[in-house]
């Protein structure tokens, strides 16, 4: 690796593995990152190891190591803990699933090799199966206590890292539609990634996935899966086909691979996909930004513009707040506004695609009497899932004048539904 | 002693000794740890007394010069010894002196300290006053950081700044080391440097100017700035500026513009500020001319090459007539709004309007320059309107229009436009384009380089493809030229691509034209043409690499395309190599490199899952490779993967040494160009290690995690914190060191590794042991690893195997680790005789008391009781500490001649084991009477020493001193004495006069209902008496002792000073009769020692008033009053004087009859005498 600052990093954290990505500049490509000391190892288990002499914990391969020769405390199933708030007990002690996954984080984080990594990172894009309210809670923390500020780090699932994945490839990959199997050994998904240049934003969108169940043995699953292929591509014409996951192996689809490449259909095959797409999503937000013209439609994605019409430096404008297009876990605003005779909040809210818009009311019960102008508020607004967002109204009173009352408002709203 | 007891003997006695008087009340020593020193004291006295007595320390810390001692001024050396004492202790000691002025002590501090760091502004103690030294005074702290004692105030850090410090404290230390040193310990933030302008434009110069750059650093600290120009008009004042050169945080860099070298337009250079950290550049731009009329210019040949751009894009059909007339118009009409209105743009004007079709107004413009007279000046713009007007219809001769055309061209061949025109008026030119080709040709050999002539070739040769029969620079340049904007055809491609073929020399435009060509029209073929083209030249450019690749996936066979693929592809990363290709080289491989071999074998084993088969047949090439790379040292990613794959545990000492070559390698990459060498410094080795640094990479060797790397340029300046870097361990060692240990291979940085991550067992000690015993560690590092063996003999202490080692070990190395560990283990296992060695070099604090005692006690056994000063001090120290056996007891009482209280506590504890404490006794009785210490205790040790036969001139010295004490000092007697001096009366032992004094005092005070003493007494005071002595005490005996000496009658005053006192009475007799007279003086005279008697006859009622007024050294002292009254009448009167008396009292009390019948007895006695007594 001969990349030293600003670095752009990518994971891939997986259920049972764990993939490390850094973009090279000099290649213009996002390259794994080898797990194991001699070897090109580029997958490493998703787990610690917790060293009670020591106090300390190792990852990954040498998590295996260390609780193999120095009888450390192995801890599995890291990715379902991430995704919980229970807490657990290493080495008697009660720790918390952010402390573990800070603690999994700067180990990877050490493969690097990089001095002061933390320092040199531009940013490090996390991809993950599913994110959940709880995941990425819990994520996020873990890269704030590893030292990250919040403009160093992103996530991302796993189905937008394929699109980053694939859009970051040469053209000729990316011209029609890409097919895209998902293996997770026995299991696999098909997902088709369709691009829409009728109109700007071209909007990408991976369709429902369809999936299917292999039989073990070579000839059969070979056969059962040309039967999967024809069935969700069949001789449809795809510009690429992207196989990632565990359980593909040219030695059984020896049927399948001649109908995958079909009418000289493209197909690539790698395990890197997702750790290689962070990689790339990290690069494309922070430098290259030449996917401005592309919107990806994932199932993450915040559908709504909200705003607030309000007097700004003395003339009426409507300030926006959310804007459509991002992902809930990426989306929030803060604002501080002073009310001026009002006793409730009027968010102005309108749907990607929709022109019309939505006025939803927020009452503030029990909010101090005071002249007009003199009550300072601070708002923020952060989602807690694609669709409900969380809304949180601080009094902040006046100075002196009016002191803070520190009521609180917290609600939680599904703007479709309009109410509050 | 002896000398005391003959003394005593002979009746010396010292009534008042004076005070001893010591140069230092209290002492107190501060020294280095591990350090002797000597000092002095001075004892002596003011009366210049003659002094002799012993002196004792508490500690063998405080050795005395001098056991016994004596003079009238004593000069007493001693020496202080802080071997074994950490820095910072703090040791309270005292030196007694026992001697014939009494017993003293005085205090001793012991203090270790190491040297401190000293500067002008005071001492350093840590690192943070350190960098506060620096930011004040750089150069001093430069001082200090050069000097050997800054390793003092590095010494409490941790490992990595340990490491940081002997990295950059190597020779040569520049200022650039400590600078690095404080930034990479978080001390400081790296200097940074800004210019005020980064761009700086100045025009009109007429004669040399002087200007400011102004500099503004960050921070404080060390600062060298190179300043390196580029461009000859701009000379420095200055090329090198450091810190000092500031003032406060600016500097202004002055440069002069020097006139006679700007040349013609505007001259560009610029001037570099290069730090260790930045290399900021200000562009300067100088013109002697104006401003606007360079603005003008640029003006113009930007308007000039869009209307080329736009004519181009014309001809080219990419943009219709109307757009590029407009677009020409508007680029015309800011030419002459620019002031550009010239006939040459007024002939474009012209041709552009004519070809939209508005041909009056070109006829009108054309018209203007009928009778211009520019024809001479410039052929050019002449065959320009020619041509124009010609079209325009104004000349209509064609041919006459042709032959002047011609006659220009002939006068100016260099023309293209020239050509350009004939090119669309010659008949021939336009009839046969072969001829048209040879004059494009010709005039591009000429150095015409117009867009516009490869334009008109192509469209000549785009006509007849045939035309195109070599290749020729004129022919690639028009390819590169239809490529770029885009007017390739298929077939001419094809035969360009055909005709490359037959070129044997590289041509870097002809491989673009190629690439072009390609892009265009992508073919097997054209991809062949290109690689083999390639090949003709250099073809390991990385760049390459593209055309190699595509032709081993397109599978086109080429005579080294796999060895060119494998020379040109990326080896920071693997790929998955093509299968053909990896067939290939599984059989020719002889071509390749060994870097580039590795590369291949690495993505073999890499593959080696997916592709078992690859793998297995390339499995003995690989082994035989890597064994033989190994031996020769090589190492990178690719060659530790091989390693890691193939290279088992050593089989024996060779393999060990190869394999710990290439085992703690490191591919380090930094992107700092100044970056020579890598250095790696290991604070527990004594040498730092120097790596090479080739293209940004290093392979350093590595063996802990804080090992400081450092890097070096070119001045060998050295840093640290403020390089980037990037760091891979290439191999895992964590099986492969144990095992290379086994084979005995000892190389240091292998021991280091290995003692780092393991702990000592009883198999691995050996290996902890060479650390020890190897020059290559730092003394620090082993003095860690003796502490680590010592805990672990500590924690491990069992089976003669370990103690055969334990012997082997040098325990004086050990003892300077930890003293303590040491000691408990060798006294553990019963290695007394080096313990005690260990304990007389380094001394025994925090050893356990239990412990000194086993080892002391053992000593002494060994010695058989010989005297040994360390023993003696070491036992008394445990018996003080309250801890003692046997031996100890046994051993002080021979030996120790220490404090009396001392000897007393240890006498005690002795008498409790029953022990024989003879000798001992008659040791503190003697040094009770140097000392004339009169404490009761002594009294129980001579009735010890007395019932064990004791000697007989001990006790009678000892009784005198007693007796001294008792008669002129009024000490209290105890009956023992009392009997001993009684028995020594009896048996007539010679003893001094003052023993029977004290026993006749005593027997006085004594109450004899029986008359036991009677004879003695009389005895006594006859003995007194016969000597004239009268004491007070006589009134306390019998009146029948006293009556034959005529002392019934007598009262005695009694007076006691020194014996040199001079001693007056003063005193007042009052009769009762009449007013009594004044005080009369008497001068009183010494009985005996300071004891001044006189004696009064009273009668009764009679009182007497005294007081004494003694005068010694030349001071008086007057004693209180006293009353004296004679008011008792005893027992039956006999002599005159009583009669009286009893008359006297009889008639006070108003007894009538018995004072006359006392005066009957009066005369009657008087008669009798009178009558009997004939007084002749």
């Amino acid at each position: 690796m001969n990349e030293i600052r600003d670095l752009i990093l990518g994971i891939d954290f997986g259920k049972e593995k764990t993939q490390l990505c850094y973009y090279d500049r000099r290649a213009g490509e996002p390259r794994s990152l080898s797990m194991k000391v001699g070897a090109n190892v580029y997958e490493a288990p998703t787990r610690l190891c917790y060293l009670s002499d020591q106090e300390d914990y190792t990852v990954g391969l040498e998590a295996d190591y260390f609780a193999r020769e120095r009888n450390g405390e192995l801890i599995e199933g890291l990715y379902d803990l991430s995704g919980t708030e229970d807490t657990v007990q290493i080495g008697g002690k009660t720790v918390t699933p952010v402390d573990l996954l800070t603690h999994f984080l700067k180990g990877m984080l050490r493969y690097v090799g990089v001095v002061d990594v933390i320092r040199n990172t531009k940013c490090l894009c996390i991809t993950s199966p599913v994110l959940t309210e709880i995941r990425v809670k819990n994520l996020k923390e873990a890269c704030r206590n590893a030292g990250l500020s919040d403009e160093q780090f992103m996530l991302l699932d796993h189905g937008e890292s394929f699109y980053y994945y694939v859009m970051t490839q040469k053209k000729e990959v990316v011209s029609r539609s890409v097919a895209w199997y998902l293996f997770d050994q026995d299991h696999v998904t098909f997902r088709k990634m369709t691009l829409n240049t009728a109109k700007k934003p071209f909007l990408v969108r991976l369709e429902d996935p369809v999936e299917t169940d292999l039989p073990r043995s070579a000839k059969e699953r070979d056969s059962a899966f040309c039967e999967f292929i024809q069935k969700t591509i069949g001789t449809e014409l795809f510009s690429s086909v992207q196989i990632s996951g565990e359980g593909f192996g040219t030695e059984w689809a020896l049927q399948s691979v001649k109908i995958l490449c079909f009418q000289k259909r493209k197909v690539y095959y790698g395990n890197n996909l997702h750790a290689g797409g962070a990689c790339a999503c990290a690069k494309e937000k922070t430098e290259d930004r030449s996917l401005r013209s592309y919107r990806f439609l994932s199932e993450s994605l915040v559908k709504n513009d909200v705003g607030m019409d309000m007097l700004v430096m003395g003339s009426r404008a409507f300030v926006p707040l959310i804007t459509n297009g991002g992902n809930w876990y990426e989306t929030h605003s803060h604002c501080e506004l002073i009310l001026d005779g009002m006793e409730d909040l009027v968010f102005v809210v309108s749907s990607m695609g929709d022109t019309e818009k939505k006025r939803v009311v927020m009452r503030l019960p029990g909010l101090p009497k005071r002249p007009r102008k003199t009550t300072r508020l601070s708002l923020d607004l952060s989602y807690v899932s694609p669709e409900k967002c969380e809304i949180t109204v601080k009094d902040l009173g006046f100075g002196e004048m009016f002191p803070k009352s520190g009521k609180v408002w917290k609600e939680t709203v599904t703007w479709e539904e309009g109410s509050l | 002693m002896k000398r005391t007891i003959e003394e005593l003997c002979s009746g010396k006695h010292e009534y008042d000794v004076p005070a001893l008087m010591f140069s230092q009340e209290k002492i107190e020593v501060t020294l280095p740890p591990g350090q002797t020193t000597q000092r002095e004291l001075y004892i002596g006295t003011e009366s210049d007394h003659r002094i002799r007595g012993y002196v004792t320390s508490s500690d063998r810390r405080l050795v005395p010069g001098l056991e016994s001692f004596s003079g009238t001024t004593i000069r007493l050396p001693f020496g202080v010894d802080a071997v074994g004492l950490p820095n910072g202790e703090v040791r309270e000691e005292w030196l007694c002196f026992t001697t014939n002025l009494g017993e003293y002590r005085i205090p001793v501090t012991i203090r270790t300290e190491a040297e401190q760091m000293k500067t002008a502004g005071g001492e350093i103690r840590s690192l943070d006053e350190f960098a506060a030294l620096a930011s004040r005074n750089f150069r001093e702290a430069y001082r200090m950081f050069t000097e050997p004692s800054f390793y003092d105030l590095i010494h409490a850090q941790d490992e990595k700044t340990r490491s940081l410090y002997a990295g950059l404290s190597a020779q040569p230390v520049t200022y650039q080391n400590l600078e690095e040193f404080l930034v990479a310990s978080g001390r400081k933030d790296k200097v940074e440097v800004q210019l005020g302008e980064y761009q700086k434009e100045i025009f009109e110069i007429q004669e040399s100017t002087r200007e400011s750059l102004q500099i503004t650093r960050s921070g404080w600290g060390h600062l060298r700035i190179d300043a390196v120009v580029r461009g000859s008009f701009i000379e420095l004042e200055k090329r090198v500026i450091t810190d000092e050169d500031f003032i406060g945080s600016t500097y202004n860099l002055s440069y002069v513009i020097r006139r006679d070298r700007l040349g013609e337009g505007n001259q560009f250079g610029e001037i570099r500020i290069i730090t260790p950290y930045q290399e900021l550049v200000c562009q300067v731009t100088a013109s002697a001319t104006i401003r606007s009329n360079l603005m003008l210019r640029m003006e113009e040949k930007k308007r000039r090459l869009n209307l080329m751009q736009d004519y181009l894009d014309y001809r080219c059909q990419m943009v219709d007539t109307a757009a590029w007339a407009a677009q020409s118009h508007y680029e015309l009409n800011r030419l002459k709004d620019a002031g550009f209105d010239y006939p040459e743009y007024k002939m474009y004007e012209v041709y552009v309007l004519w070809t939209e079709g508005k041909k009056a107004e070109a006829y009108d413009i054309l018209r203007e320059y009928h009778k211009e007279p520019f024809i001479k000046d410039d052929p050019e713009l002449a065959g320009l309107y020619l041509y124009l007007a010609f079209e325009a219809g104004i000349y209509k001769d064609s041919e006459s229009v042709l032959r002047r055309l011609t006659g220009l061209y002939v006068q100016n061949e260099k023309s293209f436009l020239l050509q350009e025109i004939l090119l669309h008026l010659d008949p021939e030119l336009i009839r046969v384009p072969s001829k048209a080709l040879y004059h494009l040709e010709e005039i591009f050999s000429k150095g015409c380089k117009n867009p516009l002539m490869y334009l008109e070739a192509w469209v000549r040769i785009c006509m007849d493809e045939s035309l195109l029969h070599r290749i020729t620079p004129f022919w690639i340049q028009v390819f590169l030229f239809a490529g770029r904007r885009g007017l390739l055809t298929e077939e001419l491609t094809m035969r360009f691509t055909y005709l490359s073929g037959y070129e044997k020399e590289f041509s870097e435009c002809l491989y673009r034209a190629l690439v072009y060509g390609y892009e265009a029209y992508p073919s097997d073929e054209s991809l062949e043409a290109i690689c083999r083209y390639i090949m003709t030249g250099n073809p390991r450019k990385k760049e390459y690499f593209r055309w190699f690749s595509l032709a081993v996936e397109r599978d086109i066979r080429l005579t080294r395309v796999f060895e060119y693929y494998m020379e040109t592809v990326d080896t920071s990363y693997h790929k998955e190599l093509p299968k053909s290709l990896l067939m290939y080289f599984n059989y020719n491989n002889s071509n390749l490199g060994d870097t580039r071999k590795a590369y291949i074998y690495a993505d073999v084993i890499a593959g080696k899952d997916q592709d078992p088969k690859t793998y297995n047949s390339y499995r003995q090439t690989i082994t035989s490779f890597a064994a033989q790379k190994i031996r020769e040292g090589r190492i990178s990613e690719d060659y530790a993967i091989l390693y890691q794959e193939y290279l088992r545990k050593p089989e024996n000492q060779e393999e060990a040494r190869i394999l710990s070559g290439i085992l703690f390698a490191n591919r380090l990459y930094c992107d700092n160009p100044r970056v020579r060498c890598v250095i790696v410094r290991h604070s527990q080795l004594t040498k730092e290690e120097l790596y090479p640094c080739v293209h940004g990479v290093a392979y350093p060797r590595i063996y802990t995690e804080d090992a400081a790397v450092l890097f070096q340029d070119d001045k060998q300046r050295r840093y640290s914190a403020t390089v980037d870097y990037n760091l891979k361990k290439l191999m895992d060692d964590r099986d492969l060191v144990p095992a290379i240990i086994e084979k005995r291979y000892t190389e240091p940085g292998l021991l280091l590794n290995y003692c780092e991550l393991h702990e000592i067992t009883s198999e691995n000690l050996p290996v902890f042991q060479q650390v020890v015993q190897s020059d290559s560690f730092s003394e620090d590092y082993q003095m860690e690893t003796r502490r680590k063996i010592l805990r672990w003999y500590r924690e491990n202490m069992k089976g003669a195997e370990l103690d055969m080692l334990l012997k082997r070990l040098d325990h004086r190395e050990y003892a300077l680790v930890d003293r303590k560990a040491l000691l408990e283990v060798l006294i553990d296992r019963g290695m007394f005789r080096q313990a005690y060695q260990i304990v007389e070099e380094f001394g025994s604090e925090d050893v356990s008391p239990s412990d000194l005692l086993k080892l002391v006690s053992r000593m002494i056994i060994r010695l058989e009781l010989k005297e040994d000063d360390e023993l003696t001090a070491l036992s008394s120290r445990i018996f003080r500490g309250g801890l003692y056996d046997e031996m100890i007891l046994r051993y002080l009482m021979l030996y120790r001649t220490g404090p009396i209280d001392e000897l007393f506590e240890i006498r005690r504890c002795a008498v409790g084991f029953d022990l024989d404490t003879y000798a001992f006794d008659e040791r503190i009785l003697g040094l009770l009477m140097l000392t004339t210490d009169f404490r009761k205790e002594g009294e129980k040790i001579l009735e010890s020493y007395v019932r064990s036969s004791g000697r007989e001139q001990v006790i009678s010295a000892y009784l005198t001193m007693l007796s001294y004490g008792a008669f002129v000092k009024d000490y209290s007697v105890s009956p023992f004495v009392r009997e001993c001096l009684m028995t020594v009366y009896k048996n007539g032992w010679e003893v001094d006069q003052v023993c029977h004094l004290a026993l006749f005092k005593a027997l006085s005070r004594e109450k004899d209902p029986d008359g036991l003493y009677k004879d003695l007494k009389a005895d006594l005071l006859k003995e007194c008496m016969d000597q004239g002595m009268l004491f007070g005490f006589y009134k306390k005996l019998p009146q029948d002792l006293l009556s034959p000496w005529q002392l019934d009658d007598k009262t005695f005053v009694e007076c006691h000073a020194s014996p040199g006192a001079v001693v007056t009475l003063f005193y007042q007799l009052d009769s009762g009769i009449g007013e009594p007279d004044g005080f009369a003086s008497l001068p009183m005279t010494q009985v005996y020692e300071g004891i001044f008697v006189r004696t009064f006859t009273l009668f009764y009622g009679e009182t007497l008033r005294y007081y004494f007024v003694t005068e010694e050294k030349g001071k008086t002292r007057k004693t209180p009053e006293r009353v004296l009254t004679m008011n008792r009448v005893e027992g039956n009167p006999s002599s005159r004087y009583q009669l009286i008396n009893r008359m006297l009292s009889s008639r006070k009390l108003g007894k009538k009859d018995e004072t006359q019948r006392g005066l009957k007895d009066y005369l009657r006695q008087e008669q009798y005498v009178n009558e009997m007594f004939d007084l002749k």
